[in-house]
């Protein structure tokens, strides 16, 4: 099996990458806020990475099923409010990463549900595209 | 007159994170939680323990046995210790979480073993000293 990263067109680079692009340490970091951005880098690619060496499989811990739709998720808490939910699924012996976004632990604001609606939504366009084309993947490295 | 607006090249986020020192030690530091998270699981799921029982057990809270078993969370040596006693770790458990390597002082003549507990098994390196063992006596 391969880890890939999907590759939107439109983006011109993949969605978890370019979600992930935020927590890449800066010149003008505090030396905290750096170190703060390693850890988590760090623990999201250790989580991808142990899914991948599961096969992609579901333990109900780490990575989770979706309800509603037809591909998987990765959690990992950022800090007490938030998590961060990374889309995946498994075609052609490639685990797929779709899409990342963060997800509040508590909301009750119709907008807030829409808006992660909308980001699931957008996750399941993701692979209906790669199952279409096949080619919309860049290794993960 | 130079055109400022150039398209940004994306960079691959986790290919540079991974050029620096720290990042390769948090990664490892990611792998003994995720590790630990998976022998805890198992370990509790063998004694058909339920998080809030587990969690009462090492005198803790279902929530902090939910981030340990999800990876999220460092523990203290205190808790770990708790943890390590209560769900009975062998050394082959506490050498998949710390991945590192186990001396066994085996007497061929008595068939008598000891493993080393500051030590940890790698590759399976315990189920086939227990292979070997079995097959000796």
């Amino acid at each position: 099996m391969e880890l890939v990263y999907y590759f939107d067109k439109e983006l011109g680079e993949s969605p978890v990458n370019k979600y992930l692009s935020q927590y890449l340490k800066k010149e003008r970091d505090l030396p905290k806020i750096k170190k703060r951005k390693e850890k988590l880098l760090a623990d999201i690619d250790a989580k991808i990475r142990y899914v991948f060496g599961n096969g992609g499989k579901v333990d109900g811990r780490i990575s989770f099923p979706m309800r509603k739709y037809k591909y998987f998720k990765i959690k990992h808490r950022k800090n007490e409010e938030l998590v961060i939910r990374i889309c995946y699924f498994c075609h052609n012996n490639k685990l797929v990463l779709l899409s990342a976004f963060e997800k509040p632990d508590n909301y009750d604001k119709e907008s807030e549900e829409r808006a992660i609606r909308k980001e699931l939504d957008i996750a399941d366009n993701y692979r209906t595209n790669f199952i279409s084309n096949p080619k919309l993947y860049e290794e993960y490295k | 007159m130079k055109s400022i607006n150039k398209k940004r090249t994306p960079i691959n986020v986790l290919a540079e994170a991974r050029r620096s020192v720290d990042f390769r030690m948090f990664s490892n530091d990611a792998g003994v939680r995720i590790r630990l998270a998976s022998e805890v699981f198992n370990s509790r799921k063998e004694k058909d323990l339920s998080q809030s029982e587990l969690a009462k057990i090492i005198h803790s809270t279902q929530k902090v046995v939910s981030k340990i078993e999800s990876g999220d969370t460092n523990i203290g040596i205190e808790l770990l210790n708790r943890i390590v006693k209560e769900l009975n770790f062998n050394s082959e458990s506490l050498c998949r979480v710390f991945d590192c390597c186990l001396v066994v002082n085996w007497n061929f003549r008595t068939g008598d073993s000891e493993f080393s507990s500051e030590y940890a098994s790698k590759n399976g390196l315990v189920n086939n000293f227990n292979s070997l063992q079995t097959n000796f006596k």
